[in-house]
């Protein structure tokens, strides 16, 4: 089943930080986890484990 | 004048690289009032190395194709002795004491650095209205944006300031500049030229490149800046190509895919029909032209922006405590970049594997994939949403639409030029090849232009 949300509260956060929910800060960010939520249920596990988690093209290029 | 012929005149005795570089400087002194391209000009440091490189030349010694040609860097790249602004408050007296591997390679093969030039503040956007140190403009439409973040680079370029300025590229900064200002702009592989000394934006998606008049020029400023740098653990061990396409190349028989999907959705008339233009031209030039469809770029954009977002916020959080020498719009960004989950940036780095191996996927199919660089012209100064293909849209995310992705990719992609809009903007058709295919992608675009007379085109007011 999808996940409809982080497992951290960050407009909690940001509220408590003192950022008004409808501000330049939280608005956008909502947007982007909501395309990232459908996108997150792709991963397929079976990619793991893979080296280099943060750089985009693999050592066989390099 | 091109770098090239540059080179053929002072080969042939028929400049100096003292004049080519007073000629540059004059250009300068003339233009950066309007256009606010420099942050900083160093014309005694530029005329000794111009001096040192004519007597070179008189002596026999040549260091090839960019041997006394004035160039430009972006303010990011570290210089020594000069000024390093990264076009921030936090940074406004910072003086580097070293100079980074671009500029050490680029004063190797001779060339003649005239200044550094403006940008938008940290990299950290695309209209290079920069709050602390003004709005660079646009050479076709002063009152426009010049793209960015490197709009000074490109403003220079496409002026005559400069014959090559180099710009980094986290998101499109090398291409959009290059669209809006009608000039070559290369977003060379990941790995491909060495970022030691350059002021880093995200570690994981910076790209360092040129901005050039034309595609050769380009390819001959990668032949010196190419190529493994143990400074730098990210730079490539792959083998340097050489990058220069032959008079007369031919792309008979290259594979060109035309994206079906997402490249032409939301694209304003004039640049739609700019690209499919430049598609018949390639399959009239014998190209094997096919529609393909591409991995689903919306979200691949969305995966560097959790990216961007994190690594950015990371890389900026020791200035946590210098809120107000942030301007506004890069302040948000870091803002939304300390409240991403860690999980999100993780789960980012994951997907984007995944999409890499899908896009060699589709490569194995195609040799060169043919989309616009952005789905607009230039937007006026000051302007946050644009209407692209009738639909409002930030204008930020908008003109990232078509390049952010590729940096998620980390595969080489480039920005020509390919007509104009009814109001005389300038409109970049991006080209986008496979990892370290660099020499392969530069032909193709070399035969594109020479087939086109776009990039002989210079602004009105700027000499054209």
């Amino acid at each position: 089943m999808m996940a409809e949300t982080s497992m951290t509260d960050w407009k909690a956060i940001a509220v408590a930080k003192g950022f008004a929910p409808e501000d330049r800060v939280i608005l956008p960010l909502e947007k982007l986890e909501a395309q990232f939520i459908l996108l997150r249920e792709q991963i397929a596990m079976e990619t793991e484990p893979v080296t280099h988690h943060v750089l985009p093209l693999p050592d066989g290029s390099r | 004048m091109n770098i090239q012929e540059a080179g053929a005149e002072l080969r042939a005795r028929r400049v100096s690289s003292r004049e080519l570089t007073a000629a540059c400087l004059l250009a300068i002194e003339r233009g950066n009032g309007k256009l606010n391209a420099f942050l900083t000009v160093t014309p005694e440091h530029a005329l000794a190395a111009a001096e040192t490189a004519d007597r070179e030349l008189a002596a026999g010694t040549d260091r090839g194709p960019l041997h006394g040609i004035p160039i430009a860097l972006k303010d990011v790249f570290c210089t020594k002795g000069i000024r390093t602004t990264c076009g921030s408050l936090l940074y406004k007296d910072h003086v580097p004491s070293y100079d980074c591997a671009v500029a050490e390679r680029l004063a190797a093969a001779g060339s003649v650095m005239l200044g550094k030039t403006h940008m938008h503040e940290l990299a950290y956007g695309v209209t290079s209205n920069n709050p602390h140190f003004g709005p660079v403009r646009n050479p076709w439409n002063t009152d426009r944006v010049p793209g960015g973040s490197s709009g000074g680079s490109g403003a220079a370029v496409a002026t005559g300031m400069a014959f090559m300025a180099m710009g980094s590229d986290t998101g499109g900064s090398i291409r959009v500049p290059g669209a809006f200002c009608n000039t070559a702009g290369l977003k060379p592989t990941y790995g491909r030229v060495s970022r030691f000394g350059v002021m880093p934006l995200d570690f994981s998606l910076d790209h360092m490149g040129p901005l050039t008049r034309t595609v050769r020029d380009a390819a001959l400023c990668l032949q010196a800046l190419a190529g493994r740098d143990e400074r730098d653990e990210t730079s490539s061990h792959a083998a340097v190509d050489s990058y220069l396409p032959a008079e007369g190349v031919s792309i008979r028989g290259l594979r060109v895919g035309v994206p079906s999907n997402f490249y032409f959705e939301q694209v304003d008339p004039d640049v739609a029909a700019a690209v499919r233009r430049m598609v018949q031209l390639a399959a009239g030039l014998g190209a094997q032209v096919e529609m393909v469809t591409v991995p689903d770029i919306a979200g691949l954009n969305a995966i560097g922006r959790v990216i961007l977002l994190s690594e950015a916020s990371a890389v900026f959080e020791r200035f946590a405590d210098r809120r107000s020498d942030f301007g506004v719009d890069v302040r948000i960004l870091f803002d939304q970049g300390a409240l991403l989950p860690a999980t999100d940036y993780v789960n980012a780095q994951r997907l984007r594997r995944q999409f890499v191996t899908a896009f060699l996927q589709l490569f194995a199919g195609i040799d060169v994939l043919m989309t616009p660089t952005t789905p607009t012209v230039a937007k006026r100064i000051g302007e946050s949403t644009i209407l692209a293909g009738g639909v409002e849209e930030d204008f930020r995310l908008a003109a990232t639409r078509m390049v952010r992705g590729i940096n998620v990719l980390g595969f080489p992609a480039i920005s020509i030029p390919c007509g104009f809009d009814g109001e005389g903007m300038p409109i970049g058709l991006q080209m986008i090849g496979r990892p370290f295919a660099e020499r392969e992608l530069l032909a193709a675009a070399a035969a594109l232009e020479d087939a086109t007379e776009f990039h002989k085109r210079m602004p009105p007011e700027f000499g054209g």
